[in-house]
């Protein structure tokens, strides 16, 4: 008799809400559906609300992890609407952050699929080393994440050579763990009898679906954004395209652990070949009416943006489509058939960013309401409750 | 160069019905006739591989306008195909998630946000929207009053 087995929205395995339905026999995965939207936070309407120049600000916060991706995405999308150029100095720029971020969001998900198995060593090594790429980048860019590098035209802020070099001996121990990690992972039994054959996406599967990135590379198809539609400086770098062709969960650990790599390698270069001098903006003064799209290799895959602009200055339809909305919905060709103790790393497979497939934060009838002082409201609002008018450090002094 | 390339094999399928074309580095925009629209589908999905990377509904005056943005990875083309669709009354237009899988989610998001219906879609049901947003109510028209929307 079949079975329906709820997950979530809330879950503690889960890093964000998304609600499963497994519909199972036995141990056998016979059908899944999928509820999202709890994240939905309306970006691509606030975006047409903002000049072309706030947008990427906004952009910034479609996700956490790929914080350089969509504005990036957008900025090239503003940039084949106008024609804009960009200084060669700050396509250097783009392209190393977008490198460094592969670096982090990879080792991201690689702890994430070690703790999902329950090999909790995997995930305590990853993310201690992914610390080494987050201090690179607060060296770089001043922030862990939400970097704000991104503009039409080009970039906000120039990068010191003094910091670049600071730079390179991060970079020399970040190859040395991920090839570790890397050497680990693809030599342990464990790993192989666990994610070998499993939740294998055929090639003609992943073609149907548009599936991305990773995922889609792992069953041997060569796409990249990076290597299609060369922008940044993508074609004056050492570098290759990373496929498997097994389409199953091993390769995806695979193609992700070498694609860090090979992202460890082409910072090197940039650090190597930057410009030590040159303009790092354009300063495009209006976009002219048109349209344009940009399409950028984020870690999981192609991040679309399509940009409508009617000659003002703000663009009339901002179109945001991340990588995860074309991944996920592989779980149909993926999770049928394989068990359920198995569900949960193909699930998570694809890398999946809830928070980037919806874009949408409820503030209705409380527009221009600043969170901190929605923070602040809810902090007051719980004092109250538990009847803490004073500080505990004062109460204890009063007495 | 490879947009023109382009532009002449969908030319000689289609002849004139083609309709006006726009291209520039690594883009083409068509505008076919509607009656070819779904034969232009299968001609660049089918024959040429074309990855279907997402559809953007842009918000018109008297019309919404579904840009099919395909994307041929091999030659480094996004080929985006357009197609009116009537606003008065029921805005519909075929589906094409039968055969496109990966059309499926798009289609229900642009269902759910701009009120297009998609005639044969597998699965009309909510993907994204709140419960507490009506089924008439579409967040992403340019006329949907933000400010007065009931939250839960």
């Amino acid at each position: 008799m079949a079975t329906t087995i709820p997950i979530g929205p809330y879950h503690p395995l889960q890093e964000e809400p998304e609600h499963y339905l497994l519909t199972v026999e036995e141990e056998e995965v016979l059908d899944v559906d999928v509820q999202i939207g709890y994240n939905h936070r309306g970006i691509e309407k606030l975006s047409e609300k903002k000049t072309f120049n706030q947008v990427p600000f906004v952009v910034e916060r479609v996700c956490g992890i790929c914080s350089h991706s969509h504005p990036y995405a957008y900025c090239l999308a503003v940039e084949d609407c106008g024609g804009i150029e960009v200084p060669e100095k700050a396509k250097y720029i783009r392209t190393l952050i977008g490198e460094l971020e592969r670096i982090h969001s990879h080792l991201l998900w690689a702890g994430l699929a070690g703790h999902f198995i329950g090999y909790d060593t995997v995930f305590m090594w990853a993310w201690r080393y992914r610390e080494e790429v987050l201090d690179v980048l607060e060296l770089l860019t001043g922030n862990r994440n939400a970097y704000a590098m991104m503009k039409p035209g080009g970039v906000q802020r120039d990068i010191p050579r003094e910091h670049l070099e600071e730079a390179r001996p991060s970079l020399t121990t970040l190859k040395e763990k991920s090839e570790m990690l890397y050497n680990a992972v693809l030599d342990d039994p464990v790993m192989k009898a666990r994610l070998e054959g499993v939740g294998v996406l055929e090639e003609e599967a992943a073609r149907d679906y548009g599936a991305l990135g990773p995922t889609v590379r792992a069953s041997g198809i060569p796409i990249d954004v990076r290597a299609d539609y060369p922008y940044g400086v993508y074609d004056e770098l050492d570098w290759k395209v990373i496929t498997r062709d097994a389409g199953d969960v091993l390769a995806r650990v695979e193609v992700r652990l070498l694609e860090t790599l090979e992202a460890i390698k082409m910072s090197e270069q940039i650090i190597d070949e930057m410009p030590e001098k040159g303009p790092i903006d354009s300063e495009p003064e209006n976009v002219p009416p048109g349209e344009g799209i940009g399409n950028y290799e984020a870690p999981r895959g192609e991040c679309f943006h399509y940009v409508g602009s009617d000659g003002s200055n703000r663009p009339v339809r901002h179109k945001i489509r991340a990588p995860t909305f074309m991944n996920f919905p592989t779980y149909k060709a993926t999770c049928v058939g394989e068990t359920v103790a198995d569900a949960t790393i193909i699930l998570a497979s694809v890398d999946p960013c809830y928070s980037c497939t919806e874009r949408a934060i409820s503030l209705k009838g409380r527009e221009g309401v600043d969170l901190m002082e929605l923070s602040v409201e809810r902090t007051e609002e719980l004092k109250r409750e538990f009847g803490l008018d004073e500080s505990p450090l004062e109460e204890v002094l009063n007495e | 160069m490879n947009a023109s390339s382009f532009k002449e094999e969908l030319s000689g399928r289609f002849g004139w019905k083609v309709g006006k074309t726009e291209k520039s580095s690594g883009r083409l925009y068509v505008n076919p006739e509607p009656e070819i629209f779904e034969d232009m589908v299968e001609f660049v999905f089918k024959e040429h591989g074309g990855r279907l990377a997402t559809i953007s509904c842009v918000d018109e005056e008297d019309l919404f306008r579904l840009l099919y943005h395909f994307s041929l990875d091999d030659r480094g083309l996004m080929v985006t195909i357009k197609l009116p669709v009537k606003k008065d009354g029921n805005p519909s237009t075929k589906s094409i998630a039968n055969e496109i899988p990966g059309a499926e989610w798009i289609e229900r998001e642009i269902r759910e946000m701009f009120g297009v219906d998609f005639e044969g879609h597998p699965a009309k049901k909510r993907l994204l929207k709140a419960d507490s947003v009506g089924d008439e109510d579409f967040p992403f028209r340019k006329d949907f009053d933000v400010e007065n929307l009931e939250v839960d």
